[in-house]
């Protein structure tokens, strides 16, 4: 959150206009957090999984839902990580199983984002009653866990991919909000905002030209975290049953269907297991390289 | 290293911990807990405790990891602070200057993640409970939604919403009791 609060100061102060460094200084914020290691493992690790998602459809030896043998046979024969409990080919399934998560997870992340940063800045930016009515909707919103509101639309609508989409959309959008609010409020007080609407900027420009690129830092550091709770949330309900297709290939699904079996044939739960795992891991690592170089970066700074 | 291995514990979901759990320690490599936990009609959770043994060690892996790092942060910032300078130069030994100086002053933020875990504890946890066929409120919460159910529903959603408000007090009281700077605001 403090991380913002030195940016702009230097460059401002002495070579006057307020955009020109601060932008460049948070385009280098990836390069810079990908010095870290921790960056590196979680960035090598969302890749490579999220490479296997997208190719993995095409090497698949069969497809996602073929009966291949018999129901929980171990691996072997012309399955290489045996069947599961319909007798369809693991591997296979494993590999189509990636691409709905990740596309759910991605786009309703992004909604979540872009309506979050809107909303929090707004809300930073009013200064008014304007300000309260916003921030306790999103507090009222917030004091249900993210699961369970995701769990109630699906239940009252039903499992189509859109609403579980909305669902978490919405639920991420109050936390980004908060975010964004908490690191929007110190730049609204600087001079350069001021010095904006003594000029005539419209409105929406001093939003998202001048505050937005100051609260970058922040916001970033909280869309990798939303992403892996995203990720989480969305395989957490294809485990419950709830996917858009109750036998499609997906992960949350695969681990459902084939726990029951887990002493006869490991590999249908624990493959899906594994990539979720590395998945999430990898979206918190990047996460926290971040937040540790914008942290960074202002701890250097205030000690000049 | 300690800090990378947290990282990766708090990013996983905890029904993949609690599958892994399952796998570890009641199904392949070890058998010695019970893969489920039910509650037969009329007896009492406690009345089985290696059954509960499981899904709170799940829950324990989701929470302490958050706490951890809440706790590391905070403590770095507090120990960065002049009076934590002033006590080690007055040469103080490092274990006073750590937990009578230091600590107190870092345990404001920990309170409120604990807070926010236990609230979520409360009402959020309903995929665990599906794993170990556990049943809490959020299947019971489930179910009334399915059903229909509309005063079940209503009454659990104010169970868990005054759980968030008793507890998101009781941190704020806590920290100001156990803060130094704060204790005169009382």
């Amino acid at each position: 959150m403090s991380a913002v609060k030195g940016a702009g100061e230097v460059g401002g102060g002495i070579t006057a206009p307020a955009e020109s460094p601060v932008p460049f200084r948070n385009s280098s914020l990836i390069f810079r957090a990908l010095r870290l290691w921790r960056t590196r493992i979680g960035a090598a690790l969302v890749g490579a999984l999220v490479l296997l998602a997208i190719i993995g459809p095409y090497v698949a030896p069969y497809g996602p839902s073929v009966p291949v043998g018999e129901p929980n046979s171990t691996p072997g024969g012309n399955a290489v990580l045996g069947t599961d409990y319909l007798g369809q080919d693991v591997l296979s399934r494993f590999l189509y199983g990636g691409r709905g998560i990740l596309v759910m997870a991605v786009i309703a992340t992004a909604i979540g984002l872009i309506v979050g940063v809107a909303i929090g800045l707004v809300a930073a930016y009013a200064r008014n009653a304007l300000d309260d009515v916003l921030m306790r909707g999103m507090d009222v919103i917030m004091a249900f866990p993210q699961i369970m509101l995701a769990l109630v639309a699906v239940a009252v609508v039903g499992p189509q991919a859109w609403v579980i989409v909305v669902a978490i959309a919405l639920t991420t959008v109050p936390r980004i909000a908060r975010v964004a609010r908490g690191a929007a409020q110190p730049v609204v007080e600087r001079d350069f905002i001021a010095c904006s609407e003594a000029m005539g900027v419209p409105r929406w420009r001093i939003l998202f030209g001048e505050l937005l690129p100051n609260t970058l830092g922040p916001l970033m550091v909280e869309a990798s975290l939303r992403m892996t709770y995203s990720i989480g949330v969305i395989a957490a309900l294809a485990f419950l049953g709830l996917a858009p297709d109750p036998n499609g290939a997906n992960w949350g699904t695969m681990i459902q269907q084939n726990q029951i079996a887990l002493s006869v044939q490991p590999w249908g739960a624990v493959m899906p297991i594994i990539a979720i795992a590395l998945l999430t891991m990898g979206t918190g690592l990047i996460g926290d390289g971040i937040a540790r170089t914008a942290a960074g970066i202002d701890r250097s700074r205030s000690a000049e | 290293m300690s800090s990378i291995l947290l990282l990766a514990l708090a990013a996983l979901p905890e029904f993949v911990v609690a599958v892994v759990l399952v796998i570890l320690l009641a199904t392949i490599v070890f058998h010695v807990l019970p893969a489920i936990s039910t509650i037969p009609p009329g007896s009492q959770p406690w009345d089985n405790i290696p059954a509960l043994i499981l899904p709170c060690l799940t829950l324990v892996i989701a929470v302490a990891p958050y706490v951890a790092r809440i706790m590391r942060a905070s403590m770095i910032e507090v120990l960065e602070s002049d009076y934590v300078e002033m006590a080690r130069l007055k040469g103080l030994p490092e274990r006073t200057v750590l937990l009578r100086h230091a600590l107190p002053n870092a345990l404001g933020p920990v309170f409120q993640v604990i807070a926010l875990n236990l609230a979520y504890l409360a009402g959020g946890i309903v995929v665990v409970e599906y794993v170990f066929n556990y049943s809490g409120i959020g299947s019971a919460l489930q179910d009334a939604v399915v059903n229909h159910d509309l005063p079940v529903v209503q009454a659990l959603a104010m169970l868990i919403a005054a759980v968030y408000v008793v507890l998101n007090l009781l941190a704020d009281v806590a920290t100001i009791m156990v803060t130094p700077k704060l204790r005169t605001r009382l």
